[in-house]
């Protein structure tokens, strides 16, 4: 199986396996147009970024191995929660958000769902407040605007609700 | 953060699987995000599965599926509180009928006891005259004997069959007070079911149960905590003699609030 290398924002090389590399759009877009012997440069990757996504690839591959189910190749959206809740635990918030623009920028659609999904996660079930730190927002409405937003949401809050 | 693009973030939203309580967190936050949340498909794929047995909405395009849905959820909501509130309803007025009973055999028990000790005294009167009666047989001290004959010659009815029937008089009295207590003890059982049940359909674990301290003054600032309100039941203590309100808006909620009448809330 041919590697494909590359290298990324802090010099760091890393070598692919062809048809993982070929997940990212982005990669097989450059492959297909320089030579496979070339190394691919990722300027907008960073180190830490690409060892996740190499740690996604090799778990995939495990599981693939142990259920006998081609995940990639079904382009099967959401994975076992087991593996899910294992990724989940190491990335920050603000390593999510990175990780999550960066393998949008690769294009490579099977982790980026898995990605939106733990997103989805840390953003439900919280009260406006954690949404905005999540999110890195500010309240950014009217007292006009505000009035007229707690007036539209009451009804969908029962409990301890909109703050301030 | 918010540097992700707004594809990403409206892909997160689709596969995220949120509820209508999210979608509306998400929206408060600030306004890219009412924006990116207040799209119609995330509505209108809630409103499917969420209410998917109601029959869709005869088309018009200035509704949203986002108020469709928040028109849905008032409906199904309103009726779940109309429904919650005719059982409060009926367990009550269960509760003043088991009442009413009480208080019924209450007086009926007065009435035979009453009666008991009306007998109880006929009967120690008619035993004393038969005392005398037999006493006249047998040989006393004249004064005595003056006073006996005199309370044999003051009663005028038959002693002995009056005496027989003022004792079964007294046993049916026994009888019916035993029968009465206890279908007073039964009635109170069923009274004290009752009043439990009526307490487990009023409780809700996430109501405060401070009575509001300084009352009137403080409702309009409370606003807030009473939409909180709007979507739970309405089981305030003023209930039973307000029970014909419906309250199902924050309208009359703060008629309440401004009589100042005691809340949970």
């Amino acid at each position: 199986m041919k590697k494909i290398s590359v290298r990324t924002s802090d010099g760091q090389e890393f070598e692919l396996e062809e048809n993982l590399a070929m997940e990212s759009a982005t990669i097989k877009t450059s492959l297909d147009a320089f030579s496979r012997d070339d190394i691919i440069l990722l300027p907008n990757v960073n180190s830490w970024e690409m060892v996740k996504i190499i740690e996604f690839f090799t778990k995939v591959q495990e599981l693939e191995t142990k259920f006998g189910v081609k995940f990639m190749e079904k382009k099967e959206g959401r994975f076992l929660e087991a593996f899910q809740a294992e990724f989940d635990k190491d990335l920050s918030d603000d390593n999510l958000y990175c990780l999550l623009w960066t393998v949008d920028y690769l294009g490579i659609e099977v982790l980026l769902e898995n990605l939106c999904h733990l997103m989805a996660e840390r953003t439900k079930n919280k009260t406006v407040e954690s949404c905005r730190n999540l999110f890195g927002v500010q309240h950014d409405y009217t007292p006009e605007e505000e009035a007229e937003i707690r007036e539209d949401y009451s009804w969908a809050f029962e409990g301890p609700e909109i703050e301030e | 953060m918010s540097v992700l693009p707004d594809e990403l973030w409206r892909r997160v939203f689709e596969i995220g699987g949120f509820s209508y309580k999210d979608l509306c967190c998400v929206s408060i936050t600030c306004r890219r995000f009412r924006r990116l949340s207040d799209e119609d498909h995330l509505w209108s794929h809630l409103l499917s599965s969420d209410f998917p047995l109601v029959a869709p909405h005869p088309s018009s395009s200035s509704v949203t599926s986002k108020s469709l849905y928040k028109l849905r959820f008032e409906r199904d909501r309103d009726k779940k509180i109309a429904a919650h509130q005719r059982a409060l309803l009926r367990k009550e007025s269960q509760i003043i009928e088991h009442l009413r009973k009480l208080r019924d055999i209450e007086s009926r028990l007065a009435q035979e006891t009453h009666k008991m000790r009306a007998t109880r005294v006929d009967l120690s009167n008619f035993h004393q005259v038969r005392q005398a009666s037999l006493a006249l047989n047998v040989w006393q001290p004249e004064i005595i004997r003056g006073r006996q004959k005199q309370i044999v010659e003051q009663c005028v009815v038959p002693t002995e069959s009056r005496l027989h029937a003022l004792e079964m008089e007294l046993r049916l009295c026994k009888q019916q007070i035993s029968g009465l207590e206890k279908a007073y003890k039964d009635e109170k059982q069923r009274l004290g079911l009752a009043e439990e049940e009526l307490q487990s359909m009023r409780y809700h674990p996430l109501r405060d149960h401070r009575p509001l301290s300084s009352g009137d003054a403080q409702c309009t600032s409370k606003s807030k905590k009473l939409k909180r309100c709007k979507g739970q039941s309405f089981a305030c203590s003023c209930f039973q003699s307000h029970s014909f309100l419906l309250l199902s808006s924050p309208v009359k909620l703060l008629f309440f609030c401004s009589f100042g009448l005691n809340f949970d809330i």
